[in-house]
């Protein structure tokens, strides 16, 4: 098994970047993703709160009722002034989503039925936040608006409006009986993972391929006993070892940060058939680029493009059709697919998994053989 | 006397291992001085110190009566360095190397030019000066390497280990070419473990071992530290011991050994010594063959000195 | 200098390969994230009609009506609404087909599969819906056949009544906000600082005890100083223009970027500059592998481009609220605000304070790393004795 430890003599020295990436992709789930993921157990539906700044220079009923009616709805955040420049700075940096200026006398220019110059209502233009924000102040007002249109006094308006508007609707989960509602932790933690699997594989292995792959090496080898077939089969299946520890120790780092998570042989299956197609797509390179400077640019390209085509930045709820339909071609789109099917897995639903996992190990070797066949005409050319 | 290079209790260490220990060197303008030593003696590293490539832990280093720093440029712009491993850009072709090199101590665009077109021609390349290194052999590839090392027509210039891997004949023009040099009036540093590249080219050789400096002194000096002159070898079956007394006292020789049919003699000094051994065989009717003489070689002051032979 | 430029251009253009790879990184990154999210890029937050399904029971005409009638603004409809039994609609709901379920009992409910703003719009309608029945305060079951009903008519009116402006959003910035161009501000980011690399190569090979190149270069007659500099000025340009190109290419594909471009170009130099002289002094680092470098390099810029929102939104800003200094100072922050100050301030002054953070951080690095090289000798060779 000569060449199987050369290749982890020559792996050592590349091996900083297992550590490297690991690290950036805990920093990605510790400083993004599991924060906004959502639960394993189906919870109360919170609407999205707003985090916004009031300043009620009217100290009217009304002014008062929105302003109470606006903190229970959104998070109410100290400023240090509504000077509109530093209020710019604020919402510029989402330190606040939105900012309410209710001048003297709004309430009378509201009886009056012209309130533009006595309400100022700050956000950022096309945010979702913004929306939300700037409807719930609408929707209190024409509410209140409907109440004194029809008689109502300003101040019993203001407090019907606000107790109306708090009640809403029942509004659950769907139940299936398992509990499990939405997208789980778990399935963020794996959605993200193939981008930093596919990352690691390809910037620490590749350039070990590349070197044993080097002329005088295989000359060398070539001018030895050593059979070919030999050799390669160490290769492969040190490939297949560090893959396999890559994706232990994130196995590892999921149970840590997430104890009780459900499916878990589907989601290792899932990875592990991932694992495979990085190996492949790392074989395959190997034979076209050589310096560790590219490598590392053309590794992080292919990761972040299938991350982001293929679903896991960017949902494929929201991607066009166009998109997903060439989508189809990257392993990575059906990782996702797997990935969803994982999560909303009941028994009996087995194949909505397995269909998946299987194209993705096509894909494996599919890409493996195209790398077998460019290894082919490189010796041939040689 | 104005000295090139002073070098004086010279000491770096590797952790436990002393790669030099408190070596001291002189070497004069003009010469070619020979380094030589055995793989692992200090030779690189002593050069290396010399060039400010290297920390040294104690010791003092000189060139042209000044201390050597990494920031003297006005010093380096003297020196030459033709290491043993090529440094060239591979990216580069032939020319542009040796004007890239040349540049980083000529600034005169057109005097540059002249010197490029010299060394090009010094180094017999002018067949090849559009190849990129890719596309050289490791002769003429070595010879690139020693044109980016002159170009720049250097007072000092250090030839470290240039021949290795290099044909007979690319190492004959490469040795006569640092002879022309030092005719130019250039100072040559030149180490090697080649004592017959050495003896052959370079005016003071220094032997060196485990960091320490052996014996210094020109090729004839070193070899009178021997006290061994010459030796004498000849075939006989017929030598009696009274023969082999008699032999023992012949001018001059002061030990003798007879196995297997081969008579060895050592003398200490003198001249015509074969003369007399043949005299006596024929007077003895004695028949014999294959007779040698043999001058002692740096190999044998080295031996003599450490106990080892220089290409252990 | 010039002398080195010249040679620094020779040996850039014939590593071709680096050469490639600088320009094509921003350009293909830039077209994944817009065919990624190309779809919601252009248009309001919500497009496509939010598919809904009302489950069958008294109400569900009343509803289903309702909620289909209601329109965009480009007069598309806001749901698409489909009528199914109750277990039809679940199973939509679990497959993704629809967002949402409206109950149609006496008082309608809403089922949802997740927390996100499709489903706040579903229960924000459904509430006002509902509000409206209790306004009318009466809650009886009709269909459409019926004829025209009180409810009806007070709901028909409340959907087809023009709303009351109270109030004008007002945005405080110059021009608009893309909360999606984060993600391109962060490849420009990303661009710079990967030059790191590259660059560290610069200084590499200036090491004393590296290689034999590195040694002739250590004992030739030029400055560090004169070596160093013009390597960089030319890795710069390189940078520079491919990171330029990038900029157009993302313009030329429909991505809302300004069209000021010497303020783009000022932010590009200057990042430029940055990830070139960050790289330059990695390099320059002592005794420590090539590999070690390229890690430190790569960890680097990763971690810096994942902090200005490269694959996730809202880290920026999250630092901003607690270690605001850390956007202070991180390169790719300084570079992406950088573009989002052209957009939010009337004047340069925020501008002009990133860029100069930008080149002095450079500046002083660039000087650490020729003050190392001037005066390093190696500890050993890496050359063979």
């Amino acid at each position: 098994m000569k060449i199987f430890k050369a290749f982890f003599m020559v792996m050592r020295k590349y091996t900083y970047n297992f550590t490297m990436y690991m690290g950036i992709f805990c920093g990605v789930l510790f400083g993004g993703v599991l924060p906004n993921a959502g639960g394993d157990v189906a919870a109360e539906y919170v609407s999205p709160k707003v985090d916004y700044a009031l300043l009620d220079e009217d100290g009217s009923a009304l002014s008062k009722g929105l302003a109470s009616y606006l903190e229970e709805k959104h998070v109410l955040k100290e400023v240090r002034t509504f000077d509109p420049e530093v209020l710019r700075d604020d919402l510029y940096s989402r330190y606040i989503g939105g900012a309410v200026v209710l001048r003297t006398g709004f309430e009378d220019a509201f009886l009056g039925k012209d309130t533009q110059d006595y309400i100022s209502v700050y956000d950022i233009p096309d945010n979702n936040y913004a929306i939300v924000f700037s409807n719930a102040i609408q929707e209190y007002l024409s509410y209140v608006r409907g109440l004194t249109d029809s008689g109502m006094s300003v101040g019993d308006a203001a407090q019907i409006a606000k107790e109306e508007l708090s009640r809403s609707v029942e509004v659950s989960f769907l139940d299936d009986g398992s509990g499990a509602t939405g997208y789980s932790k778990a399935y963020y933690f794996y959605l993200y993972m193939p981008w930093i699997l596919v990352l690691m594989i390809v910037v620490a292995l590749t350039p070990v391929l590349v070197r044993l792959d080097e002329e005088r090496i295989r000359k060398r080898i070539y001018a030895s006993p050593y059979k070919f077939t030999k050799m390669n089969g160490e290769i492969y299946l040190a490939m297949i070892v560090v893959g396999i520890a890559v994706c232990a120790v994130l196995f590892i780092l999921s149970k840590m940060l997430l104890p009780g998570y459900d499916n878990t042989g589907l989601y290792v299956m899932n990875m592990l058939s991932m694992m495979l197609v990085a190996l492949s797509i790392t074989f395959f390179f190997s034979k076209f680029v050589k310096s560790d400077m590219v490598i590392s640019l053309v590794g992080n390209l292919v990761s972040l493009g299938m991350a982001f085509l293929s679903g896991m930045f960017v949902p494929q709820s929201v991607m066009s059709e166009s998109i997903l339909s060439v989508a189809h071609f990257l392993p990575t789109y059906w990782y996702v697919r797997a990935a969803e099917a994982i999560n909303s897995y009941k028994p009996g639903n087995l194949s909505s998994v397995l269909v998946p996992i299987g194209i993705e190990i096509l894909f494996a070797v599919a890409l493996f053989g195209a790398g077998l066949y460019a290894a082919k005409v490189k010796r041939v050319k040689n | 006397m104005e000295y090139a290079i002073e070098v004086s209790k010279l000491v770096k260490r590797y952790k436990e291992l002393l790669a030099l220990d408190h070596f001291d060197m002189t070497i004069r303008e003009g010469e070619i001085f020979g380094l030589l030593g055995p793989n692992g003696s200090g030779k690189t590293t002593t050069i290396n110190c010399i060039l400010s490539l290297l920390k040294y832990d104690k010791g003092q280093i000189r060139v042209f009566g000044r201390e050597i720093k990494p920031s003297d440029y006005e010093l380096k712009k003297q020196i030459g360095v033709v290491f043993q491993e090529v440094a060239v850009f591979d990216e580069l072709s032939v020319r542009d190397n040796i004007d890239y090199f040349c540049g980083l101590y000529v600034d005169d665009k057109v005097l540059r030019k002249q010197y490029v077109d010299e060394a090009i021609k010094f180094v017999g390349l002018e067949n090849y000066e559009k190849f990129v290194p890719g596309k050289l052999s490791g002769g003429l590839l070595r010879r690139l390497n020693i044109a980016c090392g002159i170009a720049h027509k250097p007072k000092l210039i250090f030839f470290d280990e240039p021949t290795v891997a290099v044909d007979p004949q690319s190492r004959n023009n490469i040795l006569e070419g640092i002879v022309k040099l030092r005719d130019a009036g250039a100072t040559i540093v030149y180490t090697s473990h080649y004592m017959e590249e050495v003896e052959q080219i370079c005016d003071r050789i220094l032997i060196m071992d485990k960091g320490k400096a052996v014996a210094t002194g020109t090729a004839e000096e070193l070899k009178n530290m021997t006290k061994n002159r010459e030796t004498i070898t000849l075939e006989t079956d017929a030598l009696t011991d009274a023969d082999l007394e008699v032999m023992k006292g012949l001018p001059h020789v002061y030990d003798i050994s007879y196995e297997n049919g081969v008579l060895s003699l050592y003398y200490s000094a003198g001249r015509n010594n074969l003369v007399r051994v043949v005299n006596y065989l024929q007077e003895k009717d004695i028949a014999f063959t294959n007779v040698h003489s043999k001058v002692p070689t740096l190999n044998d002051v080295f031996l003599e000195i450490t106990g080892k032979e220089l290409r252990d | 200098m010039l002398h080195i430029i010249k040679y620094a251009i020779k040996t850039a253009v014939k590593n071709r390969n680096t050469f490639i790879w600088t320009f094509i990184f921003p350009i293909a990154l830039a077209t994944f994230m817009y065919l990624a999210f190309g779809n919601i890029y252009n248009e309001e937050f919500v497009m496509k009609s939010i598919p809904v399904a009302v489950e069958e029971g008294e109400m569900q005409e009343v509803l289903s009506e309702f909620l289909g009638g209601l329109a965009q603004d480009n007069g598309d409809p806001y749901f698409e609404v489909r009528i199914l039994d109750k277990e039809g609609a679940g199973k939509a709901l679990e497959n993704g087909e629809v967002s949402a379920i409206i109950t149609s009992g006496a008082e309608p409910s809403v089922i949802v599969g997740g927390e996100d703003f499709k489903q706040e719009i579903v229960v924000s309608v459904i509430n006002s819906f509902v509000r409206n029945m209790r306004k009318a305060g009466a809650i009886r079951l009709m269909t459409v056949s019926e004829g025209t009903d009180e409810m009806q008519v007070v709901l028909m009116d409340e959907t087809a009544a023009e709303p009351e402006v109270f109030f004008v959003e007002k945005s405080l910035s110059k021009g608009p906000q893309n909360i999606y161009n984060n993600f391109f501000y962060a490849i420009f980011a990303m661009g710079c600082l990967f030059s790191t690399m590259g660059a560290a190569n610069l200084t590499s090979k200036l090491m004393p005890g590296r290689t034999s190149l590195s040694g002739r270069l250590n004992v030739c007659g030029t400055s560090k100083f004169k070596m160093v500099v013009s390597e960089m000025l030319v890795y710069f340009l390189v940078v520079f223009i491919a990171q330029m190109a990038g900029y157009f290419y993302m313009r030329l594909i429909g991505i809302e970027l300004t069209g000021d471009v010497l303020a783009v170009a000022g932010i590009i130099a200057a990042g430029a500059l940055y990830g070139v002289a960050k790289g330059v002094l990695i390099g320059a680092i002592p005794k420590i592998s090539e590999g070690i470098k390229v890690g430190i390099c790569v960890g680097s810029t990763m971690l810096l481009s994942f902090l200005a929102d490269l694959c996730t939104t809202g880290i920026k800003a999250g630092i901003e609220r607690t270690v605001p200094i850390v956007n202070r100072i991180s390169p790719a922050a300084l570079i992406s605000d950088s573009f989002m100050t052209i957009y939010v301030y009337e004047d340069y002054g925020k501008y002009f304070q990133n860029l100069l953070t930008l080149v002095g951080m450079a500046v002083v690095g660039t000087s650490i790393a020729i003050f190392i090289l001037s005066r390093c000798r190696a500890g050993k060779m890496m050359l063979k004795t």
